[in-house]
């Protein structure tokens, strides 16, 4: 607003405009004069940063032109605006004025302030006077019936009894007697023309009774009462049945969960309670007369429009309607049978005579969605299968609607407010078809984002957990396909070749859980096919990414931690070890966007801590897979999250590698954990000494040094191959691989960032952080192998040996690690302390988890599984 | 119920041309910080849509499918939770036409197809109304007569009702919109109603 001079509107001109105002009121102005100054007011509260306060005699003047029945129409609405707009700060002023003179001339005024009312006390009292006036005249019900709306919603009380039988014995001649022919318009001055019939939309003449669906040329009173009364429909049995019925059923529910039941006070209380929640039988006039009208308009929704009545503009209004009006007519059959389940069984076969014509044509998805929505429903007293409509919205149509947010916006309403009767009935829509939800996700990041983190929890279930967790980490590798997927020369921008096979795994329709055992097992990680990850690579890095894919990259954590919580709450250790070994192994394969890796690392490692402190015995269950890691990670260069990867990795053997904890570690498993961490240590000492031998006449050393020394270093480390002859066989070739990897690394990033001071800042960014990272890991190793050693004697001298060159060359390392190198030699020099220390039993927090899944072939969702540990076969749906 | 309908531009501007609360809890003194907050919820939508439409429009296959993508751009859904500024949730339904934008805030729920029915014949009658198909383009023309825009949103949504329009319906809104502002047919309907309530 700020960079246009007339938004908003500075405070003088307000001031200015209001003067102008009050003149206006005090000279009792009237024409073009009023008008302006009414146009000036109006733009005023549009634009004004605060809204100006009317005082009573401004508001008195207000309400003087709306009685005025010289006022023009603009007049009128100009004033009921000014006075509309600022009803909600000076509550109820408007129609205390207006209520002064309550019988006579003031009540017409009502009409305009109906919806004004916030104190619905006082609304009450004037219902019998709105009554007799809709009873009486049909022009006054056409000005009354939209109103009950807003009231509807503010002060659904007022709705007594014997007010809510008045209003309907309304509506039935409303919404069955409406004129069948059109109003008459007059002719030329000597004769007045015929009444037109009412139509179809095929142009044939009306010959049942008039509904939304009808033709005609001119409308009466009643035929727009009529219009207005369907619109109104929906809310009515809403807001006055069904709420209190569910109202009802929550309280119940709450009783039970509480189970208060024997206590007397409790139950005079539920008594008093319940008389608060008046559910009245609905009237069966009334429910005949809506099942009538809706039966009819479900006919008429598919009656052929005739060309020759509607010029093709019209057509489309009109082809739209009919689709528009058949849903609304589902949507309230569905609510007349929760309220009167006697009704199901007629509707129902209305319902499945709508699918069965709706399902060979070209739709769109709400209808499907009514009608999914009835069935669910109504589920218990229904007899039909309608497992093909499932399979055919959620495994065909929703894949091919991803780009149409409306649809997609409707589907997830229905499936959010639906999960626990869907997950019951039909848990196949989550466990078969969520691959279409995450193509929605994928594609409408910003838009669904809170809609699916309700939805998430109901997705994951024993088959496919792993499979949801790879599409999770590869949602914007997904956005980025779809978008690739409408592209024209798709061969241009990729090698084709290589990349259709993983454009066709990750735009898959199918899940891969399902092809096999359905034990989640048959996931397919293309980043482990080697002939994929250099094509993938490439395709990632070439690509520039669209808002759309980065807003996918923000959601991914968020996601992450939800089905975590749901996976650390519900799985059994099994699932727990084999998404562990998963974890490992994507640890390095993500979507390569800085924020996103660093983000997915940090919680998968986080994650990874909390399930060893919930399953300490996966130490032994992932130990190939631990010391294989460690063996294949290269020391020296520091990739995105490596060595915060050691760091958790070696903090948990240290931790967690003890027989008093998982029994079936054996001396030889712990021996190579000790080798593992013991070769890591010496080559992260190499690394220190060496690059300190390379910089001569420094006093300092890598471990923390400085940006501008550190970079200084690398510089000096890339000219130095030769310098390493004194070092043995091993560690010459580790060097040569190091200093090469550091090259690489430099040209990479000048050839990606072109611009050279970039480049140097970014360096010297990842060298102050990796002098950080390098002093935690090496804290952490010297602690992983004392308290491996402290357990198992034999260990000592070889890490009083580390210690020792540590010690010997103080100079190089920082005080951090000084010290605990320090504490670590004076703990292991007294054995008995260290194993007090160190070789704990095993404690309470690390007792076995007895998470239990009886089938884990299942195809429910973890949510529905019971859970022995806690007695609960529901979660309450919100991590 | 359509508890609000705002007209507003989509640039960094974001004006807004008109706003209407139906609710009278709406109108109060965060009303403005309401629209705003809606205006800027949906040219973000708008703003990472038409961004990624632009990386794509290029390079798209055929023209159904970039018809399809770019109509998609212009329209939109979300939610807006329970908070300080809206006490029970709701729902946002826009659509962009030109240099405007047309913002519906319903009831969760309201037939959201039926909002999008409105906002398409709304559009067209506006258009009309105006003699000018390209007043989208130009939104300063809706401030030389706020007071037409004003008896267009009472016709159309009348009270905050939705209203299923079939083209014989927006036609006969339309006449009587235009009857409306030429002061016809609304002094005549007044003087009935006076009548009536009078007997």
């Amino acid at each position: 607003m700020s960079n246009n001079p007339s938004f908003p509107f500075p405070e003088e001109k307000t001031q200015k405009i209001f003067s102008k105002f009050q003149l206006v009121v005090q000279n009792k102005s009237q024409g073009n004069e009023l008008v302006d100054s009414l146009r000036s007011l109006l733009l005023s509260y549009q634009f004004s940063k605060k809204k100006p306060r009317l005082n009573k005699e401004q508001k008195t003047f207000l309400i003087n032109i709306i009685k005025n029945p010289n006022s023009t129409s603009i007049m009128k609405s100009l004033s009921s605006y000014i006075l509309r707009t600022t009803s909600g700060y000076s509550k109820g002023n408007v129609l205390q004025i207006t209520l002064k003179k309550s019988n006579g001339e003031a009540l017409e005024s009502l009409i305009c302030f109906l919806d004004l009312w916030v104190d619905g006390r006082r609304l009450e009292k004037k219902i019998p006077q709105i009554l007799s006036w809709i009873s009486r005249d049909q022009l006054l019900t056409e000005q009354i019936i939209p109103f009950l709306t807003p009231i509807l919603s503010d002060h659904p009380f007022i709705f007594e009894k014997k007010t809510r039988d008045a209003f309907e014995k309304q509506f039935i001649t409303c919404l069955t007697r409406a004129s069948l022919n059109s109003a008459v318009i007059t002719g030329s001055f000597w004769r007045q023309a015929s009444p037109i019939p009412v139509t179809e939309f095929d142009g044939s003449k009306c010959i049942d009774f008039f509904t939304v669906l009808n033709c005609s040329q001119s409308y009466t009173n009643d035929q727009m009462t009529n219009v207005y009364t369907f619109s109104l429909l929906y809310s009515w049995l809403q807001t006055l049945y069904l709420d209190p019925i569910e109202k009802q059923k929550q309280q119940e529910e709450e009783e039970e969960e509480e189970g208060f039941g024997n206590n007397e006070d409790f139950e005079k209380e539920k008594q008093k309670e319940k008389g608060n929640i008046k559910i009245i039988k609905m009237n069966e006039r009334f429910c005949e007369a809506i099942l009538k009208y809706c039966l009819r308009t479900l006919d008429q929704s598919v009656t052929k429009i005739s060309t020759e009545q509607s010029p093709k503009e019209a057509e489309v209004i009109d082809s739209n309607i009919q689709e528009i009006v058949e849903m609304e007519s589902i949507r309230i059959l569905t609510l007349i049978c929760q309220i009167d389940p006697g009704q199901i069984q007629k509707v129902t076969s209305i319902i499945k005579k709508i699918y069965e014509r709706r399902k060979t044509q070209k739709h769109s998805l709400h209808p499907f969605v009514e009608i999914m929505n009835f069935v669910i429903i109504n589920i218990e007293q229904i007899k039909y299968d309608f497992q093909p409509m499932i399979n055919s919205i959620f495994g065909e149509k929703l894949f091919d609607l991803y780009y149409n947010s409306l649809e997609c916006f409707d589907l997830l309403e229905f499936v959010l407010i639906n999960r626990e009767l869907l997950l019951e009935n039909y848990p196949s829509i989550f466990s078969k078809h969520f691959l279409a939800f995450f193509r929605i996700l994928a594609w409408n990041p910003d838009e669904f984002s809170l809609e699916f983190l309700e939805l998430l929890p109901t997705l994951i279930h024993p088959g496919n957990y792993l499979e949801i967790f790879h599409t999770l980490l590869d949602l914007p590798i997904l956005s980025l396909c779809l978008e690739l997927s409408l592209y024209k020369d798709l061969e241009k921008n990729v090698d084709l070749a290589s990349f259709s096979e993983i454009l066709n795994y990750i735009l898959r329709k199918e899940s891969s859980s399902n092809s096999g055992s359905g034990s989640g097992k048959n996931n397919i990680n293309f980043w482990d096919q080697n002939e994929y990850l250099s094509a993938l690579q490439e395709f990632l890095e070439s690509n520039k990414h669209s808002p759309r894919v980065i807003s996918c990259c923000k959601i991914v954590p968020i996601l992450l931690q939800i089905y975590f919580d749901v996976l650390i709450s519900y799985a059994s250790i099994k699932e727990i070890q084999e998404l562990s070994i998963i974890m490992f192994n994507r640890y390095f394969q993500l979507f390569a966007k800085q924020s996103f890796l660093n983000k997915v690392q940090k919680l998968i490692l986080e994650k990874t801590m909390s399930f060893f402190a919930g399953n300490p015995s996966l130490i032994f269950d992932l130990n190939e897979q631990f010391i294989s890691t460690l063996q294949s990670l290269s020391p020296g260069i520091d990739y995105i999250g490596k060595i915060d990867f050691l760091i958790s990795i070696t903090w948990i053997i240290g931790e967690y590698a003890n027989k008093k904890i998982e029994a079936r570690l054996n001396n030889e498993i712990i021996s190579t954990f000790f080798s593992s961490i013991e070769v890591i240590a010496f080559e992260y000492l190499t690394i220190v000494e060496k690059s300190k031998k390379n910089k001569k006449g420094s006093s300092k050393y890598s471990m923390g040094l400085n940006e501008s020394q550190f970079q200084k270093q690398r510089q000096s480390q890339s000219q130095s191959q030769t310098q390493s002859q004194s070092q043995s066989q091993s560690q010459s070739k580790f060097q040569i691989e190091y200093e090469n990897k550091i090259n690489f690394e430099n040209q990479f990033l000048m050839k990606r960032f072109g611009n050279k001071s970039e480049t140097q800042s970014l360096l010297k960014q990842i060298s102050t952080e990796q002098g950080k990272n390098q002093t935690r890991l090496l804290i952490t190793l010297i602690l992983a192998l004392t308290k491996i050693a402290s357990r198992n004697h034999s260990f000592i001298q070889r890490t009083l040996v580390i210690i020792s060159k540590i010690m010997q060359h103080s100079e190089k390392y920082n005080f951090l690690i000084l010290e605990r190198a320090e504490e670590a030699a004076k703990l292991l020099n007294n054995p008995g302390i260290a194993s007090l220390l160190f070789d704990m039993e095993k404690s309470a927090r690390s007792q076995k988890n007895s998470y239990n899944i009886s089938d884990e072939k299942s195809s429910l969702p973890f949510l529905l599984l019971e859970n022995d540990s806690q007695n609960e076969s529901f979660h309450n749906f919100f991590f | 119920m359509v508890v609000g309908f705002l007209i507003h531009s989509l640039d960094e501007t974001q004006i807004t041309y008109f706003s209407y609360f139906f609710s009278a809890h709406l109108n109060d003194e965060h009303s403005i910080k309401r629209q705003n907050l809606i205006i800027s919820q949906v040219y973000q939508n708008y703003d990472k849509k038409l961004q990624s439409f632009n990386i794509l429009q290029t390079n798209i296959e055929n023209n159904y499918s970039k018809q399809l993508m770019e109509k998609s751009v212009g329209v939109g859904v979300f939610r807006v939770p329970e908070s300080s500024l809206f006490q029970k949730p709701k729902v946002v339904v826009w659509k962009k036409v030109l240099n405007l934008c047309y913002t519906l805030i319903l009831s969760p729920d309201e037939n959201r197809m039926a909002a999008q029915h409105f906002l398409k014949f709304f559009i067209q009658l506006l258009n009309e109304h105006f003699k000018n198909n390209t007043v989208s383009s130009k939104p300063k023309l809706l401030l030389t007569k706020p007071e037409e825009v004003l008896i267009l949103i009472e016709k159309t949504i009348p009270n905050g009702n939705l209203v299923y329009a079939n083209s014989f319906v927006v036609k006969n809104l339309r006449t009587e919109i235009e009857a409306t502002i030429l002061n016809k047919k609304k002094n005549l309907k007044d003087l009935e109603i006076k009548k009536a309530i009078k007997k």
